[in-house]
């Protein structure tokens, strides 16, 4: 867990500004909102939905391409030449995918609660989301940790957001975990109305399809060659 | 008790291409192995499968006892890439994360670290390890595989980018961690580095290993001796069956390199003619004369029997 974070540090500082400026685009876009005066009720929730979903997808985007970037640069073998194993090392990429989305959330959390109060509303639907969202990201770091470990960056990426997607066709069927958990984020209302009554099952399901994704990834990961030019 | 580095009978293909065809090698405690060989020879490859980068497609190997690939017996090998690469930092941070990594911690490794980095002369290096020269890269590089005072050392090119000072700081560096017991697998295309300071070599083509043994036996065997007379002209009729062999002839004196069996007839007969030995010197192959000629042989497919 010591030597994942110690490398997610250092990932995290290598992409700092992407990050940091991903962290005010939930601000930027309540200001959009605010510009001709009090905002319009449905634009906020329509904007706060589509914050939830470029948020997950900051996370599939980051996951996937963090270790095709890596081999790239062939930092990698500085790392795993030290006693780090191919499950820490994807643990780190994992991390360093999630924690720019609690920056992200936290722009979210105050931005939505501050258009909220605009509207008169209570807020306790942002709050739903903003988890739902902490949630749903483990899930779709660890889903876009997987295809990069099997795909090129660009490929991996496409099919994780896909897999985000997918998630959301099977949640309308009435599947449960990560598919109900988006439902969840896409139909929440400011004031939390509309939240089932499931929703901590769903979030506990949803972490453990993330832990199984991640696994599979372990496992594929431990078993493939690095992708290094050889001499 | 068990070499530190063992390949047994590694093979890797990429594809249809053998990359690496049965390598067979023990590198011994307390020596330092030089792994030469053309580019595409397959020696990169050979140190990716002892680190555990690749696995192999069949054979396989130890290190420090355990298979390759391991992760706790990493926490005890020093590896220096080809081409060093950082992430963004400082020298001192870049040397202290190798450490954390390989389960080092504080105040021994921030001492060993700023000791390492004194010595590599990288104490007042810039504050971004990703900016510095290529040569300063694979200092810190050297630092990092350094840190954890490790039992073996795998080296690739390890002093490719270094001025001459950089590179007698390196040898030193190395000689003196053999001095202290540590094993050294040390790939390199600078013969003379390797002629320096290896004490044994293994030459590898096309994935497959031609020659290895003591790097003194090698030098040493070069089938000719030169041989100088001195008071017959060259054009002498003793010299006649020697007139191939004259390399030099100057101020009087006849420089002969002559195939060891023929030195005894051309030393008796200039004798018998009235002329005067002036030395017999047995010639000294260089590591350069042998790549030369091992990758030649290679290249003619005549590979000798390992």
């Amino acid at each position: 867990m010591m030597k994942a974070w110690l490398i997610a540090q250092r990932l995290l500082w290598q992409n700092r500004w992407l990050f940091l400026m991903l962290m005010f685009w939930p601000y930027v876009m309540a200001i959009v909102l605010c510009v001709g005066g009090s905002p319009d009720p449905d634009d906020v929730l329509w904007m706060l939905h589509q914050e939830c979903f470029a948020g997950l997808a900051l996370v599939a985007v980051t996951g996937s391409t963090l270790l095709g970037n890596e081999h790239r640069s062939r930092r990698i073998i500085m790392v795993l030449a030290r006693s780090v194993s191919r499950p820490q090392y994807l643990f780190s990429l994992l991390l360093t995918a999630w924690l720019p989305l609690v920056l992200y959330v936290s722009g979210f959390l105050v931005s939505g609660i501050v258009l909220a109060k605009m509207l008169h509303s209570s807020f306790e639907g942002i709050f739903v989301m903003a988890l739902a969202q902490l949630v749903l990201g483990v899930w779709a770091g660890a889903v876009s940790v997987f295809w990069s470990v099997l795909l090129p960056q660009i490929l991996a990426s496409i099919v994780s957001v896909a897999c985000v997607g997918l998630a959301v066709y099977i949640g309308e069927l009435g599947m449960i975990g990560p598919g109900r958990m988006l439902l969840v984020l896409f139909e929440t209302a400011i004031s939390g109305g509309n939240v089932g009554a499931a929703i901590g099952v769903d979030a506990v399901l949803t972490l453990l399809a993330g832990g199984v994704w991640f696994a599979a990834a372990s496992w594929t990961f431990s078993r493939r060659d690095l992708n290094l030019t050889a001499d | 008790m068990a070499a530190p580095l063992e390949f047994q009978g590694a093979t890797k293909h990429f594809g249809s291409q053998v990359a690496l065809d049965h390598l067979s090698l023990a590198v011994e405690r307390g020596e330092i192995l030089g792994f030469l060989g053309p580019n595409g020879a397959g020696k990169t490859t050979a140190i990716h499968l002892a680190l555990g980068f690749l696995r192999p497609t069949a054979g396989g190997g130890t290190i420090l006892g355990r298979p390759f690939g391991d992760t706790a017996s990493r926490a005890r090998i020093g590896f220096l890439p080809d081409s060093p690469t950082y992430f963004a930092g400082t020298a001192s941070g870049a040397v202290e994360l190798a450490g954390r990594l390989n389960d080092m911690g504080n105040p021994q490794l921030r001492e060993r670290a700023k000791s390492l980095l004194a010595q590599l002369n990288l104490s007042s290096a810039g504050k971004d390890a990703r900016r510095f020269s290529r040569g300063m890269q694979q200092r810190l590089g050297m630092a990092q595989a350094l840190v954890n005072d490790p039992e073996l050392l795998i080296l690739d090119e390890p002093t490719s980018a270094l001025d001459p000072p950089g590179v007698l700081e390196v040898r030193e560096l190395l000689r003196a961690a053999r001095d202290e017991g540590k094993s050294i697998f040390f790939s390199s295309h600078q013969l003379s580095e390797v002629e320096h300071i290896c004490d044994r070599i293994a030459f590898l083509d096309k994935g497959r290993m031609l020659r290895h043994g003591p790097l003194a036996s090698f030098l040493e065997d070069s089938g000719r001796v030169e041989v100088v007379t001195q008071g017959l002209p060259a054009s002498a009729e003793v010299f006649q069956p020697y007139r191939l062999y004259l390399s030099e002839s100057t101020d009087g004196f006849l420089h002969f390199v002559v195939p060891v069996k023929l030195q005894r007839a051309l030393i008796e007969q200039t004798w018998t003619a009235g002329g005067e030995l002036v030395s017999v010197s047995p010639l000294r192959r260089t590591l350069e004369d042998l790549f030369v000629a091992w990758s030649g042989e290679a290249r003619d497919g005549e590979v000798p029997d390992k």
